[in-house]
């Protein structure tokens, strides 16, 4: 096809103007002396009693900013909608904030159902998802590697894979064991243990297997005693961690190590697992403060979340505001020109370290990087380092 | 009060029984047509969800309002629409085909699950389905090469004839198609010799057998029925959510839908929307009641639940027909303003009282 110059001027034009005018850098949310972001959270769902803590800590961090003069002189507003735990309902609650509160940022919003429904209508409204708590690789899975989603949350795969390919030589581990949840998360925990006992020339000796809801893990533990393993991996959240190191404490088994994954090295199972949970390792993805820390910063944000809400924030309430903070520097070097361009740009410049992280973080294909762990263990009912952050 | 004076046999058989109401359905259908028109995408989208859970409670209605069937396991015909659905889409069957389609598979699992209702009835039925939806859950989780697992599916946004589906609006007007349908399909087969057959069946069985209704095929293919209709709104839901995982489709949709037959009045389709319409917006209820609540009690978790359970009370202590039989007390009052008799709707005789609401 012969065009001459002028055509050719012409209908590129045409083409950098109709590519512009179907996906424009969106401002929605922001207006001359505010900016509007939005969440969804379980509030009536089986999550709904750790959201006050996510809620209370991610409006601690945005009130401070608001009250330092605010993101370039506008202020945040944060508004929380209620997905029960149900993706159908999240997916309400997020047209709402987009269609109705035409919302600039969706910013610790909680579930990875709910999260995993809500992603592509996110992104794909040109909307920004800032730390949706869920499993961070399948999110960007879900957006295709869409530019507005920013992923905070370890992905427990790596880590638990970083991890075993460490300690396994150190311990001299010969024979691991897993047990795991049935459902994503043993997926994602399973994930992880396969390719580093490949990598170590292993293979998983026993697998156990348990239900959301289980109490009793008798014959887990059972299993694994009998193909006498000396590592159990245990992809345990909080209860189910203490229910495997009491029945192992139960059967007088004392050559094994037991490793938990990051969800389970949580000061609630230390505190709540007394003897029990006694040696116990864990794979660290973030620092935990208890009200005695020696942290200025951690000290700080305890001092200013009691002052605000009466109670002593749990890691969780850490996090998000870890998180939001994150957020909100992103917002800040974004500049007075806010967009979701320039807040990806704002974003990718800006590093974060702070009392959570082990080191200083960037986005490197916008999920945080470097996903740095550590082991600890239980000694004395805290945990303990033993080593430093890898 | 309006009396029937019916000249000609057939009369008795017509889809509404005054001219008047032509008038009011015609009206609001224009009024459901003209809303994407006019109100924002957010409020389409709304409507679009409550017009998905209209059809989803017009099926359960099928099998417990009008055949007297429990099921606590109806989100499970959602998930096996919703999951049927959009594996057909991602293999290639045209949206067209791929809707009916997916109602289909739904109907032949409720087929199966029939076969026991011939032989339970009541609790043991509600158990039965109850069982039934955990095993759907569990399947859909470890059947990955199908359904993607825990870690879900896309639902791929098909386009009819050149306009995506992707749009609001025009997801709306599909829904609304689709409730139409099934509303007219359903108060046809309801004025046939089926709908008789399953009233038959749901009063009393024996009466019912007495009067040569094969009693059993009724109970299956009202099972089959209504998970057909609850799969249909399955296909729609896989749309609406876009990414389908199993935690979409757990017991509290299941409760949520009995919810909605139980409030809206069991045995009236009239009944199953407004059901719908009531819990749907439940949410938005709430949302608003916090705004006005202080602080310290609108930030409390589990108001939602409270709220709903609250509402669920109130009518069953106030309003066993539910919201349907409120609405004809109304309608009642204000035909014969100001001659209301009291008694109206006073019941004369527990009529086969053992046998009511197996």
């Amino acid at each position: 096809m012969n065009m001459n110059r002028r055509q050719m001027l012409a209908s590129s034009a045409a083409a950098l103007a109709l590519g512009g005018s179907l996906r424009p850098a969106r401002a929605a949310g922001v207006h001359a002396d505010e900016i509007v972001i939005g969440a969804h959270l379980d509030l009536s769902g089986p999550a709904a009693a750790g959201m006050p803590a996510l809620r209370n800590a991610t409006e601690l961090a945005i009130a401070q900013a608001n009250a330092a003069g605010g993101i370039h002189g506008r202020q945040v507003r944060w508004i929380v909608e209620d997905n029960g735990g149900q993706p159908q309902l999240a997916v309400r609650a997020v047209q709402k904030l987009i269609r109705s509160d035409e919302v600039f940022a969706l910013l610790n919003s909680f579930g990875s159902g709910t999260n995993a429904a809500t992603m592509g209508l996110t992104t794909g409204s040109g909307t920004i998802a800032f730390a949706p708590w869920a499993a961070s690789a399948v999110m960007h899975q879900i957006a295709g590697g869409d530019p507005h989603l920013f992923t905070t949350v370890q992905n427990y795969n790596t880590t638990t894979q970083r991890a075993l390919e460490r300690v396994i030589p150190e311990w001299g581990s010969q024979r691991v064991g897993v047990i795991y949840q049935e459902g994503p998360f043993g997926d994602l925990i399973r994930a992880g243990v396969n390719p580093a006992l490949e990598s170590l020339g292993m293979t998983v000796t026993e697998e156990a297997a348990y239900r959301p809801g289980d109490i009793d893990f008798s014959s887990q533990v059972a299993r694994l005693r009998a193909a006498d393993v000396d590592l159990i991996v245990a992809g345990t959240i909080i209860r189910e961690t203490v229910g495997v190191m009491s029945e192992v404490k139960k059967l007088g088994w004392d050559d094994v190590n037991v490793l938990t994954a990051i969800p389970g090295r949580s000061t609630i199972v230390a505190r709540l697992g007394g003897e029990d949970v006694e040696g116990l390792y864990g794979i660290g993805g973030w620092r935990l403060h208890g009200e005695d820390t020696t942290d200025e910063e951690a000290q700080a944000f305890i001092t200013a979340y009691r002052e605000a809400y009466d109670s002593v924030p749990d890691e969780n309430a850490a996090n998000a505001y870890s998180y939001a903070n994150w957020f909100l520097n992103s917002l800040r070097a974004a500049g007075e020109d806010l967009n979701a361009e320039s807040f990806i740009e704002g974003a990718n410049a800006t590093t974060h370290s702070d009392f959570m992280t082990y080191g200083e973080q960037h986005f490197e294909n916008n999920h945080a990087m470097p996903e740095m762990i550590s082991i600890d263990r239980v000694e004395g009912g805290n945990w303990v380092p033993q080593t430093e952050p890898f | 009060m309006r009396f029937d004076y019916h000249t000609r046999y057939r009369q008795g058989f017509a889809l509404l029984k005054h001219p008047a109401d032509w008038v009011n359905y015609g009206v609001l259908l224009a009024a459901l047509l003209v809303v994407p028109l006019v109100a924002s995408n957010y409020f389409v989208g709304e409507l679009s969800y409550v017009l998905i859970l209209c059809v989803a409670s017009l099926g359960l209605m099928t099998l417990s309002g009008f055949t007297g069937q429990i099921s606590l396991g109806h989100a499970s015909f959602v998930a096996i629409g919703a999951y049927g659905h959009a594996w057909l889409l991602a293999h290639g069957v045209p949206f067209i085909l791929a809707l009916p389609l997916a109602a289909l598979i739904s109907a032949g699992a409720g087929l199966v699950v029939g076969i026991p209702a011939i032989r339970v009835s009541g609790l043991y039925l509600a158990m039965v389905t109850l069982a039934f939806s955990i095993v759907v859950e569990q399947v859909i989780g470890m059947w990955r090469g199908v359904t993607g697992g825990f870690m879900g599916m896309l639902v791929e946004t098909p386009s009819i004839a050149g306009i995506s589906l992707g749009s609001p609006k025009v997801f709306y007007y599909l829904c609304l198609l689709v409730v139409v349908l099934v509303l007219l399909a359903l108060a046809n087969l309801l004025r046939s010799g089926i709908g008789r057959a399953f009233t038959g069946v749901r009063d009393s069985e024996a009466a019912a057998y007495a009067l040569g209704i094969e009693v059993k095929r009724m109970k299956v293919g009202a099972f089959g029925l209504s998970a057909g209709i609850t799969g249909l709104a399955g296909a729609l839901m896989a749309h609406h959510i876009g990414y389908l995982t199993p935690d979409a489709f757990t017991l509290l949709l299941s409760l949520d839908l009995v919810l909605m037959v139980v409030i809206g009045g069991m045995g009236s389709l009239r009944g199953a929307i407004l059901g719908a319409v009531l819990i749907s917006m439940l949410p938005n209820g709430v949302a608003l009641l916090k705004d006005v609540l202080p602080q310290s009690m609108a930030r409390q978790s589990g108001l939602e639940i409270f709220v709903a359970g609250a509402v669920l009370a109130f009518f069953v202590l106030f309003e066993p027909t539910g919201l349907n039989g409120r609405w004809m007390k109304i309608r009642a009052l204000l035909e014969n303003f100001p001659l209301y008799r009291r008694d109206t709707f006073r019941r004369q005789k527990a009529y086969m009282k053992s046998e009511r609401n197996r």
